[in-house]
């Protein structure tokens, strides 16, 4: 009987040790996290109410924090993404020729990306700094300012020194991407077009780019996910500063969950940041993805 | 003899058993969480070795750096976990951890009190108990190059006004390439700058909170310390514009390079200096006096002993043995941060190791220092070190930096506090 029920469903038992996993990493937590988001919930205080949806009414309409902090995010992560997608790109292109020292370059391209993000920020720190930052002192040889810029102190150019840390960590991680994909487009595809006399950009426009989509599609999710929830290299370069102004959700929910214990309203938070990333993704997948896959 | 010789056998017994009873009253290891990693800890290492060779336990160290310590131990509190019995963190975490009752009070005897100063001892007790033992402190003195007042003429400021002149005096620029290569005064900025500002607001005769736990520092006085922090930077420009964003660390190398001819820092910066090419051209002096006093805020390492612990009686000697005298001369000896034990300023030790001009400012200093304690230490720091970067940017002006963050943090405490 039992042999019959295990062979007659067999493709379903195979499956449910997955089942499990998934559920365990994915949906108790994605469940719980919204299930907290409905409390009040201060850990400091040893409190915990139920309160609805008290919390989103709150954070959407009440919290003079919430709507900078994501407007931060979204120039953050915009900015950090496509500027290290367009850097992968060409520098996946230029480490896919026959180039000398090809071996050696794309080792070096990795070395930014192996530095723990935390270290990173706290070296950009340094960089950017007024009195002994080396930041200041190339751009003073080169002729291009007379004077020391205390980077690190205005809003404009503080959230433009976390994206530089942010992109110049993680742009060989897109590039590692690219790369692959480039290797998987035949070369008898190019061949056609030399013998067609098609020139260098129509390549790259009529070959290259459609069939290195899946892999943009790709580099895009995954460097969206880890942009958007990346505190490590806020936390060091900037501390969130000067005044908030390099704030972005990911602190803030550190901050509410972690160092505040205020869970429930930290969670609520995070509810927020998920649903962006979710429809983000959608976003991509609509307009980078093949149709076929669409379909 | 008989009887001589039963009664001896009696006592050494006595004496036995009391040693075994005083031994088994100890628990064999505990843990605590320290402040940073203890290579950069000397004097608590030491310390830690000398309790466990007179106590016969073992200590187990758990090293977190200092920035993350709020965040750890409220992680491990809050699920009620015994797995700390003490930690060595600041006197600011003081409410944060007494008031959801998560320290066990420190029982000292009268005696054991007197050898604190008094600001020390107020800044470990909260509601009437205390519930930390001190053990080293941070509080303001102002470093200055004696070389260069000298060169210059110039006296050791003992005003805020004058503090402005002689550094006014001391910002240059040396090589003539229109760039300033020495500024004349450095203050502690990014993670510090709620030190700094509260140091400057006590000055001013202001305070943070009143007794009911609304927000005063936005007061006159409150105004008056941060248009001098930011004057400072924007008027007279003699402080580095990116102080913003440095903390001990980075003020102190610019000290050490040079770059600043003097600075508003805490101990153990004259340790960096005696160990320096500034040896002989470096001294201190008591902060600069604002329009009241010369009051300096207090921070440091004090010990706590974790109310979820099993090993109470241990953790309590350890905390209590870890403020004695002796811990507290190691910690201004070895590492050269200030003692909270005034006693120790007069031991041979101290007075072979620093000028004797030194000792005297380290001593007057200790007796005028002061902390607040109010919860949500870290929420308020937060919300004060944002408004204040927006004052010394220019973003706002003092005043309204100080009410927006008046206003936010009354808010926090009236949601959360329901004060």
């Amino acid at each position: 009987m039992l042999k019959k029920l295990f062979d007659k469903h067999f493709h379903y038992w195979i499956i449910l040790p997955s089942i499990f996993l998934l559920a365990f990493v994915v949906v108790y937590p994605t469940f719980n996290l919204f299930y907290t988001s409905l409390f009040m919930k201060n850990g400091q205080l040893g409190i915990t109410r139920f309160v609805g949806l008290q919390n989103y009414q709150k954070l959407l309409f009440e919290d003079s924090k919430f709507w900078p902090y994501l407007a931060h995010t979204f120039i953050y992560v915009g900015s950090a993404v496509t500027i290290s997608l367009i850097l992968g790109l060409i520098i996946s292109n230029i480490l896919n020729k026959a180039i000398k020292f090809r071996g050696a370059l794309r080792t070096m391209m990795l070395l930014p990306w192996m530095i723990p993000l935390v270290l990173t920020g706290i070296t950009w720190r340094w960089i950017m700094q007024d009195i002994y930052g080396a930041f200041n002192a190339i751009l003073m040889q080169l002729g291009i300012i007379d004077q020391s810029i205390a980077w690190l102190t205005e809003a404009n150019s503080a959230m433009a020194s976390v994206i530089t840390a942010d992109f110049w960590a993680n742009t060989p991680f897109v590039t590692i991407i690219l790369l692959a994909g480039l290797q998987s487009i035949p070369d008898q595809l190019y061949e056609a077009a030399n013998v067609d006399g098609a020139n260098g950009w129509q390549k790259f426009w009529h070959i290259t780019l459609p069939l290195l989509k899946p892999s943009i599609f790709v580099a895009l999710v995954m460097r969206t996910l880890f942009a958007i929830r990346a505190l490590d290299i806020v936390y060091a370069l900037t501390g969130g500063g000067p005044g908030s102004s390099t704030e972005v959700l990911a602190s803030y929910i550190y901050n509410l969950g972690r160092r505040w214990l205020r869970m429930g309203y930290g969670s609520a938070v995070g509810v927020i940041l998920l649903l962006i990333t979710i429809m983000l993704v959608f976003l991509f997948m609509y307009i980078l993805k093949p149709e076929s896959v669409k379909e | 003899m008989k009887k001589l010789s039963v009664l001896l056998i009696v006592v050494s017994l006595m004496v036995v058993f009391s040693f075994n009873v005083m031994a088994q009253d100890y628990a064999e290891e505990i843990t605590i969480y320290n402040s940073g990693g203890l290579e950069h800890d000397p004097a608590t290492a030491k310390d830690i070795e000398r309790f466990e060779k007179e106590y016969g336990v073992t200590v187990n160290v758990v090293e977190v750096p200092w920035q993350y310590q709020i965040d750890k131990l409220t992680t491990v509190f809050s699920s009620k976990s015994s797995q700390v019995d003490a930690f060595v963190g600041s006197y600011f975490m003081l409410t944060n951890f007494a008031m959801p009752k998560w320290l066990e009070p420190i029982p000292f005897t009268e005696e054991e009190e007197k050898r604190f100063s008094p600001g020390v001892l107020a800044a470990s007790t909260y509601k009437g108990v205390t519930y930390g033992a001190p053990r080293m402190m941070k509080d303001t003195q102002l470093y200055y190059r004696t070389d260069l007042l000298k060169e210059a003429g110039l006296e050791v400021p003992k005003t805020w006004d004058d503090l402005v002149k002689v550094a006014k005096a001391l910002t240059k620029d040396t090589d003539g390439d229109g760039n300033i290569d020495q500024y004349g005064f450095g203050y502690l900025g990014a993670d510090k700058l709620g030190f700094t500002f509260r140091t400057f607001l006590y000055q001013s005769g202001g305070e943070m909170f009143d007794e009911s736990l609304n927000p005063v520092f936005n007061s006159s006085a409150g105004v008056k310390a941060l248009t001098f922090m930011s004057d400072l930077v924007n008027k007279h420009k003699v402080t580095p514009k990116g102080i913003i964003s440095m903390g001990e660390g980075n003020v102190g190398d610019l000290f050490i390079s040079g770059k600043l001819a003097s600075v508003a820092s805490v101990p153990p910066l004259h340790e960096r200096i005696l160990s320096s090419d500034l040896k002989d051209k470096a001294s201190i002096a008591l902060a600069p006096s604002g329009d009241v006093t010369n009051t300096t805020y207090l921070d440091g390492n004090v010990i706590f002993v974790s109310s979820f612990s099993k090993k109470k009686d241990t953790a309590i000697a350890f905390a209590k043995f870890m403020s004695n005298y002796q811990s507290s001369l190691h910690e201004l000896v070895v590492e050269g941060n200030n003692s909270p034990n005034p006693h120790v300023f007069s031991d041979p030790e101290v007075t072979e190791k620093f000028p004797e001009k030194w000792v005297k400012v380290l001593e007057e200093s200790v007796k005028d220092v002061k902390a607040e304690n109010y919860p949500f230490y870290l929420q308020v720091e937060q919300t004060l070190r944002q408004e204040i970067q927006n004052a010394l940017n220019g973003t706002k002006t003092p005043e309204k930096a100080l009410d927006d963050a008046a206003k936010a943090i009354d808010e926090l405490y009236s949601n959360v506090l329901g004060i």
